[in-house]
């Protein structure tokens, strides 16, 4: 049996008005007001307002990530990809951004990429790679030239040269013609023969003067003239089939020389246009490829730009319909234009939709259908931060349909393409633009949650292949002097960036003890920036309305304690109906078998405790006790684990030469909704053994702990809250001096209970008892010492376990005699006489 | 009107200032046969709705193919096959056509609310054309192209060609020209004059009447206006539609194929 010191418990002597423990009467002693908080004295501050401190540049307690951040960032291989973990309002993203904006500063510009029309493949849109800010020249470029051209071309095929070459052209042909016709007219006429156009084709015909000789004359023709005739008729036929076909020849033929006549006048317009760009370009190779292709485009489809006026003739030779949109294709589309920006991108997309990552085509109505083209090709994050950083956020990406795997999809390509959705999962099958794949050289930064890493690399294999470095941020920092000056310096950088008032030493001071409070260890920090930035805020605001220039430490309390009363609605109805007696919570007297545990309710982001009525039942049995909840399963399996550590407890210590005759039953009274964690445990077993050893339990103490089989005391979550909770119901009722908390000793150093207790607690009205064993808790919760087996093994008689070891004792008697009875009633009966009873 | 005393005798310039007024042509033309011309239908429409005249289209199936159709051994040469031709095939054939230009009128006159009727006759173009024209006050020939002459059409924006002798008929024809040109197109007056004097007169006339009618012209001067020389003129300016007055002496069958070959034509009466 051990009786914990003052050293034991915490820094410092913390103990006052013992209470008797253990077998030696050793005094379990309350915690001191200065114990139950760990106060932040604004003396070490030497500073008035946080106007006077520098700004902090790093991150508090943040080093391991931002060595993570600065090595995934650094290292340029591929699948050195970063995940950030960290709980929301962290100020992981503003860390990441800094730092990834301070790197890009000092990389090089990345390239400016362009879509052109692909003109052997108008559904395969080429992609061009230009140094930074010379996308957007060539798309000036050829805008300029498309210009030039719509006023040279026209003026080109409008010049008496060129309609002089096309008319000749025209002439020979239908001097050709003619010449054939008139060639066959004169051999016809030679034989008083003509030519007739029929609605159909041709006839000949015989005449007489101008008049075709009709058929009653020619039957009276000499019949060698008539085959004469015939003859000649048929040979003339022949002729003109051949001058038909002919003529369609020539017809070919003139239509060739009027192409090569156009593509001639084109080249010479074009050429020396499309030269001085080339010119231009001449580091670029792939641009002068293009503009290779633009100038053969532009000889071969000069109609384009050739647009006859309404009602007249298109240009000869070069018949065909023109499109309106037929220039479009000499466009550029700057897909990627970095302008003047120095240093590489760093995109963060709040929105990362499959589209908003890979690109999308967009599509116009037209005629009442949707069309695209390379114009109207839009870039996604991954382009858009190609060659430097993109940040995306976890849960959104995991929650937008296909855009993981169209990233990891890009990722393991090392390129990226702009694919519709239904394209990517093959829906349809219809012609689709099918632009040229963007080379893709980036980092991608993922931020979440831890349990997304963990579920990520637990269940996608291609998440550690490609994110294979991991930024933890850390939740709590030490709290000591030196990370005191650092807070403050924090606080004063949040205040600057939100342009709020300046804090004084004592607000500061106190916004470090709230961030205490906050990760409920009065020894650490929280790194949770979202949660001081918003009591900042608030705090800024109630400076505001009390008319104050800066934040003081009452800003600070009545923030937070606006806090609290804004979302405690759900907890005062509680505290109510304990006070009006609809829960039924014993804060005086003694009880056998009953005793006040505490839980904690969540609800969103704020918790209180609640006390509950933890009552135990004995009875002659096989050794079981029996967690009701569980029964009902309304307990969860820590809490079932709690139980199943009483039984062996209770074997172990008091069942070591009889059998553990007994039954028991442990209830939450008045629970209806589910119960997990151990934390009640200690209490359970408290009220188990009072109900065994039929000692009373002091109602007007609360208890939370756990217990192992060896009955050590363990640490909870929570300590604060259900302190807090419990003095909520002592404080409605009338504090008398004896109501209190029993804690476990391991608990104390989270400590930071709010002013009303501790100001009850140095009043005397209310106290923590720390504990490091179930026997001190026994003995602070009975009156009486808990006792310490003698030399041989026994307890003393008077004492807690002695009382307990007692009346397991009798029970198993009571048990083996009703077996014997049982027995010797079955042989007299003439049975078998041979019944085994469980557990004898 | 050939007791006119406006007629080409007279100096031109001389007029009385009465015959300036604009003469009103009520009734227009448009003689076809199975050389189907839009071109010259589309005119005629457009004429009769820019004068409020009468739109009177004359079909002329052509007598002579009927009666070479009914020779035993004729054949017909098409761009696909050598065939037999049947004067009942011929006939049905010139029907199609002829009710395919009645289509079009009627369409055309719906169009533009114009009074319009349509007939069919038998015999040569020009002759019957000619006969029936003695109602008209304008008529309208087609073209006679050569066989595949696509190539050498007149063009669609091509100029308006008028031959301007100072006649009755020339001034109407110039009239009828003006009517259908259109803003910004050009309108040829030829000049067909002996000696430099007389063709500045006619000049002086012609710009006169325009000038009336708003409208500015070139003009080419020529001493010995022959259809060949008239044709080449054609051919060379890619003229849309040759105006001529009746009494310029080209309106003879033979002065008129060559003629008609290059463009359509409008005589006024």
């Amino acid at each position: 049996m051990r009786a914990p010191g003052p050293q034991e418990r915490g820094s410092g002597d913390f103990s006052k008005k013992p209470i008797t423990s253990a077998s030696q009467m050793t005094e379990i002693s309350p915690l001191l007001p200065e114990a139950l908080f760990n106060c932040c004295d604004p003396d070490q501050f030497h500073f008035q307002t946080t106007a006077d401190l520098q700004e902090l540049t790093e991150f508090v307690g943040q080093s391991r990530a931002q060595q993570a951040v600065h090595f995934g960032v650094g290292i340029r291989r591929e699948g050195f990809n970063l995940y950030v973990m960290g709980p929301p309002g962290m100020g992981k993203h503003t860390l990441v951004r800094h730092f990834l904006d301070d790197k890009a500063a000092t990389r090089p510009s990345s390239s400016d990429w362009v879509y052109v029309n692909n003109f052997n493949q108008p559904h395969k849109p080429r992609a061009l790679r230009l140094p930074s800010g010379r996308g957007h020249r060539l798309r000036l470029d050829m805008e300029q030239l498309i210009d030039e051209l719509a006023t040279v071309l026209p003026s080109t095929f409008e010049s008496e040269e060129y309609r002089t070459q096309m008319q000749a052209v025209e002439e020979e042909l239908k001097e050709q013609q003619e010449h054939a016709f008139s060639e066959l007219g004169e051999e016809a006429a030679r034989h008083d023969i003509r030519l007739f156009r029929t609605p159909s084709g041709f006839a000949f015909a015989p005449m007489k003067g101008e008049e075709v000789v009709g058929p009653e004359e020619f039957e009276k023709w000499p019949k060698e003239e008539q085959k004469r005739i015939e003859q000649v008729v048929a040979q003339l036929q022949e002729k003109l089939q051949g001058i038909i076909q002919r003529i369609a020849q020539w017809r070919k033929e003139s239509r060739e020389k009027l192409r090569a006549l156009n593509r001639e006048f084109s080249r010479s317009a074009v050429g020396h246009l499309i030269e001085e760009l080339k010119a231009q370009y001449a580091d670029l190779p792939g641009v002068l490829h293009y503009l290779d292709e633009v100038e053969k485009d532009l000889v071969d489809n000069v109609r384009d730009f050739i647009r006859p006026k309404e009602g007249a003739e298109a240009l000869p030779g070069v018949a065909g319909e023109t499109d309106p949109r037929a220039l479009h294709r000499y466009k550029v589309n700057v897909f990627i234009g970095n302008g003047e920006r120095k240093g590489a991108p760093v995109v963060y997309l709040d929105h990362p939709t499959y589209l908003n990552l890979v690109g999308r085509a967009e599509h116009i109505a037209q005629m009442g259908t949707l069309v695209t083209d390379f114009t109207l090709l839009k870039p996604g994050a991954l382009h858009e931060a190609n060659g430097g950083y993109l940040m995306l956020d976890a849960h959104k990406l995991l929650t937008q349909p296909f855009a993981w795997e169209g990233l990891k999809r890009s990722l393991y390509a090392g390129e990226v393409r702009v694919e519709s959705l239904e394209k990517m999962l093959s829906i349809v099958s219809t012609v689709a633009l099918e632009p040229e794949a963007i080379p893709l050289d980036l980092k991608v930064v993922i931020l979440g949650d831890r349990i997304l890493y963990y579920l990520l690399h637990e269940y996608d294999p291609d998440f550690a292949e490609l994110f294979k470095v991991s930024a933890d941020f850390e939740e709590q920092v030490d709290r000591n002097e030196e990370t005191n000056q650092v807070y403050a310096r924090l606080i004063g950088t949040l205040i600057r960036k939100e342009s709020l008032r300046h804090a004084d030493r004592f607000a500061v001071a106190r916004i470090i003890e709230h961030a205490a409070r906050v990760v409920e260890d009065s020894e650490r920090l929280t790194t949770h920036m979202r949660s001081v930035a918003d009591v900042l805020r608030e705090a800024d605001y109630w400076a505001g309305e009390a008319g104050r220039e800066v934040i003081a430490a009452e800003d600070i309390d009545k923030a937070i304690h606006q806090q609290v009363y804004r979302a405690a609605r759900v907890q005062e109805h509680i505290y109510e109906a304990i006070s009006r007696g609809t829960i039924l919570i014993d804060t005086e007297g003694a009880k056998v078998g009953q005793i006040n545990g505490l839980s904690v309710i969540e609800l969103g982001d704020y918790s209180f405790g609640q006390p509950s009525r933890i009552t135990a039942t004995v009875h002659i049995g096989e050794g079981h006790v029996v967690d009701i909840e569980r029964e009902v399963e309304l307990g969860g399996a820590i809490h079932s684990k709690g139980v199943l550590i009483l039984s062996s407890f209770l074997a172990a210590r008091y069942a070591t030469d009889h059998p553990l005759s007994l039954s028991a039953s442990l209830v939450f009274e008045q629970s209806y909704g589910g119960v997990d964690g151990d934390s009640a445990s200690l209490g359970e077993l408290c009220a188990l053994l009072s109900a065994i050893a039929n000692t009373p339990i002091r109602q007007s103490l609360a208890i939370t702990g756990s217990v192992n089989q060896h009955g050590q005391v363990q640490p909870i979550g929570g300590v604060n809250e259900k302190i807090e909770g419990f003095f909520q119901v002592c404080k409605a009722r009338g504090l008398s001096g004896e109501h209190g908390v029993v804690i476990p000793v391991s608990n104390v150093k989270h400590l930071m209970l709010n002013s009303e207790v501790r100001r009850a607690a140095a009043e005397g009205k209310f106290h923590i008892y720390p504990v490091a064993t179930v026997d001190e808790a026994l003995s602070v919760l009975m009156g009486l010492p808990a006792g310490e087996r003698d030399e041989s093994g026994q307890w003393p008689e008077e004492s807690l376990n002695g009382r307990v070891q007692v009346r397991l004792t009798e029970m198993s008697l009571i048990r083996q005699t009703f077996a014997e009875s049982v027995k010797e009633r079955l042989r007299d009966e003439g049975g078998e006489g041979d019944i085994e009873l469980e557990g004898k | 009107m050939p007791e006119d005393p406006t007629g080409r005798e007279r100096a031109p310039g001389a007029q009385p200032q009465a015959e300036r007024r604009h003469v009103k042509l009520r009734r227009i033309l448009l003689a076809l046969d199975s050389n189907e011309d839009e071109a010259a239908l589309s005119a005629a429409a457009a004429l009769a709705e820019a004068l409020r005249a009468s739109l009177n289209g004359l079909f002329v199936e052509d007598s002579e193919l009927l009666r070479l159709a009914g020779l035993p051994f004729i054949q017909e040469v098409t761009t696909a096959v050598v065939r037999r031709l049947e004067q009942s095939q011929l006939e049905r054939d010139l029907r199609v056509q002829a009710e395919r230009l009645r289509r079009s009128i009627e369409r055309f006159a719906r169009e533009r609310r114009l009074v319009w009727s349509f007939s069919v006759v038998r015999g040569a173009l020009l002759t019957a054309a000619m006969s029936a024209a003695r109602e008209a006050d304008l008529y309208v020939l087609g073209r006679h192209p050569l066989p595949y002459g696509a190539a050498g059409a007149p063009r669609p924006d091509g100029p308006l060609m008028v031959i301007y002798d100072g006649s009755v008929s020339a001034a109407h024809a110039l009239e009828a020209a003006v009517a259908l040109s259109r803003t910004g197109e050009g309108l040829l007056v030829v000049l067909p004059a002996d000696a430099e004097p007389t063709a500045a007169a006619l000049q002086q006339d012609a710009e006169s009447r325009l000038l009336a009618l708003g409208r500015p012209a070139h003009y080419l001067a020529t001493p010995h206006l022959t259809p060949e020389l008239l044709k080449q003129a054609l051919r060379t300016y890619r003229v849309r539609l040759l105006f001529v007055g009746e009494s310029c002496g080209l309106c003879e069958p033979t002065a008129l194929r060559p003629l008609l070959r290059e463009a359509p034509l409008v005589i006024a009466r």
